[in-house]
């Protein structure tokens, strides 16, 4: 991942629910060390500012697209609102399963805990040392 | 050595990995989907008193290991992103140690697995913003018709509607008549958190270790400064200082809730102040996605949190 490509992969707010979701690249290998793990990791990072390289531009295509068909008609603007629904149903979409997804890791077990006591958070500290 | 634990390809997991990497920082990365498989935990807290050094252990690779002692601090996004989680019992049991190393490891992590369960409930939250000397808004959570009613039309203005959780929500105004009509009749109002709107502009703090605060200010006209283009709306970050008062506010309010890593959603007053009290807090995100306002705001986060978690205990 070069510096280059993290200047231009900037992460609009709209970007954030699509790229948030994780999974797209997969865990880096382990290897025999710590160099090795970083290694690997640097490997993965690579690959997956590469995916955003292509969401990125793919966006900056889309904006302009939209721009021109508003420039010139109104049914491009017509094709433009029904797109932005499209989007904001693809967000919702991506909200509801990061949502979903929360919900069955954390929901249950963190119901259960409960809020944190004063005495809860200092006898952690004092096992913390 | 830093350790830290997430999906690799978890958008703030990988910013922050590609930091420690572009400054050479010694670091340890454990993906999640390892946790179970290639990686285990090992922890060890012996009877005895308290103390450095009490926590012992490692973290095992299958041909090698880090002892817990080479480690400076810890970052985790566990959790985040849509990763699978596997659901063997070696891999719920290496969630459950994650979880316990993440509390009891003796240096600074961002963010301890139980610090962060403050966010689950804004009321909650409500309590320490207050101790620490600012403002929250008027605010209904869930409740009958019977108290909405009066709550809604004593307001200047329709009532914001957002989660009373952490979950993600879009937040929006609503008004008496639109809630009122989407009601099913004999029903309790769904859980929802109603809250007075507050007019100002908004800042995000993030603030490292309770002690360093790096602030950004959101110009917008969009309700939800997270989501302007949904109301056709365009936001601007700038890195702005908070008045000394406000930052040590948001330095205490880190301190009480624990955590190491906050972002602290504040409502600067019109025409500002430089007194706590005037400042409304409407939540503090414990698991803050900082990336995109150091990105666009220019603020150091990434190398502050480097700094502080790449700091051995003790010196």
């Amino acid at each position: 991942m070069s510096n280059q490509s993290t200047d231009a992969g900037l992460i609009s707010s709209q970007d954030l629910p699509k790229l948030a979701e994780a999974g797209h690249v997969a865990a880096p290998t382990v290897g025999n060390s710590a160099a090795e793990l970083r290694e690997a990791v640097q490997a993965a990072l690579a690959e997956q500012w590469s995916l955003m390289g292509i969401i990125d531009t793919g966006k900056k295509a889309s904006d302009l697209g939209k721009k021109a068909a508003d420039a010139l008609t109104d049914k491009g603007k017509e094709i433009e609102d029904k797109a932005i629904h499209r989007e904001k149903d693809a967000r919702d979409e991506a909200h509801r399963k990061m949502n979903d997804d929360k919900a069955k890791k954390h929901g249950r077990e963190a119901g259960a805990h409960g809020a944190t006591t004063n005495a809860f958070a200092r006898a952690l500290s004092e096992l913390r040392g | 050595m830093i350790l830290v634990m997430g999906p690799v390809d978890e958008l703030v997991t990988a910013f922050f990995l590609k930091h420690l990497t572009d400054t050479k920082r010694e670091y340890l990365f454990v993906d999640e989907r390892h946790l179970g498989g290639d990686v285990r935990l090992e922890l060890d807290l012996p009877q005895g008193p308290s103390g450095k050094g009490r926590l012992r252990g490692a973290v095992h690779f299958p041909t090698w290991r880090v002892g817990l002692e080479e480690l400076t601090g810890i970052y985790s996004r566990l959790g985040t992103g849509n990763v699978e989680q596997r659901k063997t019992p070696e891999a719920r049991a290496e969630q459950a140690h994650a979880a316990a190393l993440l509390d009891l490891f003796p240096g600074p992590v961002a963010n301890r697995a139980t610090a962060m369960l403050s966010n689950g409930s804004k009321p909650c939250q409500y309590a320490a913003i207050l101790a620490a000397g600012l403002r929250v808004p008027d605010t209904l959570v869930g409740g009958t018709w019977e108290r909405w009613e009066p709550f809604a039309r004593a307001l200047d203005g329709d009532p914001v509607i957002k989660s009373v959780s952490d979950e993600r929500s879009l937040v929006k105004q609503v008004s008496w008549e639109a809630t009122r009509a989407s009601a099913r009749p004999g029903q309790a109002l769904a859980p929802h958190q109603f809250q007075q709107r507050i007019h100002g502009t908004n800042i995000r703090a993030h603030v490292v270790g309770a002690r360093h605060v790096l602030a950004c200010r959101a110009e917008t006209q969009a309700l939800d400064y997270r989501h302007p283009d949904m109301t056709g709306h365009t936001v601007s970050l700038r890195a702005t200082e908070l008045p000394e008062p406000v930052a040590e506010a948001c330095r205490r309010l880190s301190r009480a809730l624990g955590v190491d890593l906050a972002g602290i959603d504040l409502i600067e007053p019109p025409g500002g102040s430089s007194r706590p009290e005037d400042w409304v807090c409407l939540e503090v995100n414990t698991c803050p996605g900082f990336m995109w306002f150091e990105q666009n705001a220019g603020l150091p986060i990434a190398r502050v949190l480097a700094d502080f978690l790449g700091t051995p205990l003790g010196s």
